[in-house]
C-alpha cells in the first residue's frame, strides 16, 4: 500500500490555492435573479421569451447581465446593467455581411497589426437609444442613429507568437481597441 | 449535477449485473509547468487498486501498479500540441515496464463547450513479456455546468471515449474506454475530477472483459 499512501499524501499536502489574478467571470443565472425591468423589456420584443439564456458577467469594473437567444435566424446577445437598463445589442455576423469598404479597412488594420491572422468570430455591436436597440430584435431593423461597432476574434501571430485576440472596430473599420484573450489550459483534455 | 449522479448510478447498476467485471479505484495526479513559451513539462502519477470480489469473502482492494509518466510538450498552433513521453510502471506482481509515448492533441473551442482530441501511440517493453505497441484515439467533451464558459470555482462535466488498438505478438486487441467525470475548476492552476471509467477489453475476442474504475484526478499547474 506504500505507493497509494504516497499518492494520498501528495494530494493532501499540496492544497489547491485560489488564483489572485483577476479574470472575467461569466455565470449562468436563473430568471428570478435577473432585474425585472430587463426581463419585462426584453420579453415584450421576443417571439419566444422562454428560450432566452441569462448570464451574469464581470469583466474588470463592468458588471452586467447578458441575454442570449436566437430570433429571425440571428444569434443575439443583449447586455443589461444591474439596474435592468439595456446597454447594447450584439449580433453574430459573417464577413460577407459587412460593407465591402469597411471589411477592407478591417483587414488592412489586421494586416498591419499581425503577421498572420485568421478570423474566428465577428459580432456587430449596436449602442444607442433603448427603443432603437429593441427594434433590432423585434423588427430586425437598424436605425441610422445607432452606433455600430465590430467585435472580432482572431487567431493571430504577433512578434512570432500566436495568441487569441479580441479587437473592436468602429463602423468604418478603424481599430478602437484590442486585447489578448487568455485561453484556458487544456491539460484536462490532453492527459 | 443531479443528472450526472443518476447516470453514474445507472452505470454502476448496469455493470454490477454484468459478468467478467473488474472494478476498482484509479487515482491520478498531474503536475505541469512551462519550460518556455513553446514548451511545457508534464508529470503524471497514476495508480490502480482493483478490487477482487469473491462471493465468499469481503471486497478486497489491492495495489496493482503505479505509473510515472513524464512528457515534454510543444505547442504547434494555438490549439494543438505535440508531446513525447516516457512512462515507468511499477507492478505489484510482475516485472516493471518501460513505455515510450508519442502524442498529438488538439482542441475545438466552441461557444458552449470544448472538444479535445488526442492521438497517441506507445510502445511498451519489459523483461517478462514481449513488446506491445498501441494506437489510441480519444475525443473528450467538456461542458461548463454554470454558464457558457468555465470560470474559477465552477463545476463542469467531462465525457470522453477512447479506442485503443494494441498488438503483442501474436495477438491484436481492441479496447474501448468511456469516461464520465464531474470536475471542479478551482482555478486555471487547479482542477479536480471524479467519476467513472468503463473499459471494455478484448473486443476482438468472444468474451469481452468489463472494467469499472472509480477515478479521482487532480490537475495541478505551476
Amino acid at each position: 500500500m506504500k505507493p497509494f499512501s504516497l499518492l494520498l499524501l501528495t494530494l493532501f499536502i499540496f492544497h489547491p490555492t485560489w488564483s489572485q489574478t483577476k479574470i472575467e467571470i461569466e455565470k449562468h443565472v436563473k430568471t428570478h435573479e435577473v432585474p425585472t425591468e430587463a426581463l419585462e423589456d426584453l420579453g415584450e420584443h421576443l417571439k419566444n421569451p422562454k428560450k432566452v439564456k441569462w448570464y451574469y458577467q464581470e469583466d474588470g469594473d463592468k458588471k452586467v447581465f447578458e441575454a442570449k437567444f436566437k430570433q429571425n435566424s440571428n444569434q443575439y446577445s443583449v447586455e443589461f446593467s444591474r439596474q435592468g437598463e439595456v446597454l447594447n445589442v450584439e449580433v453574430i455576423t459573417k464577413s460577407n455581411q459587412i460593407e465591402t469598404d469597411t471589411f477592407k479597412q478591417i483587414k488592412s488594420e489586421l494586416k498591419s497589426t499581425f503577421s498572420d491572422f485568421k478570423i474566428r468570430k465577428i459580432q456587430r455591436e449596436y449602442l444607442g437609444e433603448r427603443e432603437d436597440l429593441f427594434e433590432i430584435i423585434s423588427e430586425n431593423e437598424i436605425d441610422d442613429d445607432l452606433n455600430l461597432r465590430y467585435e472580432i476574434e482572431v487567431n493571430a501571430k504577433k512578434d512570432k507568437k500566436r495568441h487569441l485576440y479580441e479587437l473592436l472596430f468602429n463602423k468604418t473599420g478603424n481599430l478602437i481597441s484590442q486585447r489578448q484573450v487568455k485561453l484556458k489550459s487544456t491539460d484536462i483534455l490532453d492527459y | 449535477m443531479r443528472q450526472f449522479l443518476i447516470i453514474i448510478f445507472c452505470l454502476i447498476g448496469l455493470l454490477c449485473s454484468a459478468q467478467n467485471v473488474v472494478a476498482g479505484f484509479l487515482p491520478d495526479f498531474t503536475l505541469s509547468y512551462k519550460a518556455s513559451e513553446q514548451y511545457k513539462i508534464v508529470h503524471k502519477l497514476e495508480s490502480r487498486f482493483p478490487s477482487y470480489n469473491d462471493t465468499s469473502e469481503d471486497i478486497n482492494v489491492q495495489f496493482e501498479r503505479l505509473d510515472m509518466q513524464n512528457f515534454i510538450e510543444r505547442k504547434i498552433g494555438l490549439f494543438s500540441k505535440l508531446s513525447l513521453g516516457y512512462q515507468y510502471r511499477i507492478k505489484d506482481s510482475a516485472a516493471d515496464e518501460h513505455r515510450f509515448i508519442q502524442q498529438f492533441s488538439w482542441t475545438d473551442n466552441l461557444t458552449a463547450f470544448r472538444i479535445g482530441h488526442r492521438l497517441r501511440s506507445d510502445q511498451t517493453y519489459s523483461r517478462a513479456r514481449k513488446p506491445e505497441i498501441r494506437f489510441r484515439y480519444r475525443s473528450g467533451f467538456q461542458f461548463p455546468l454554470q454558464g457558457q464558459q468555465l470560470d474559477a470555482g465552477e463545476y463542469y462535466l467531462s465525457i470522453s471515449d477512447e479506442l485503443v488498438w494494441s498488438y503483442r505478438s501474436p495477438n491484436a486487441d481492441l479496447e474501448n474506454r468511456v469516461l464520465a467525470k464531474l470536475g471542479l475548476y478551482i482555478n486555471d492552476k487547479n482542477k479536480i475530477e471524479w467519476g467513472l471509467e468503463w473499459r471494455l477489453e478484448e473486443l476482438f475476442l468472444e468474451k469481452v472483459n468489463h472494467q469499472l474504475w472509480v477515478g479521482l484526478s487532480w490537475y495541478k499547474a505551476l
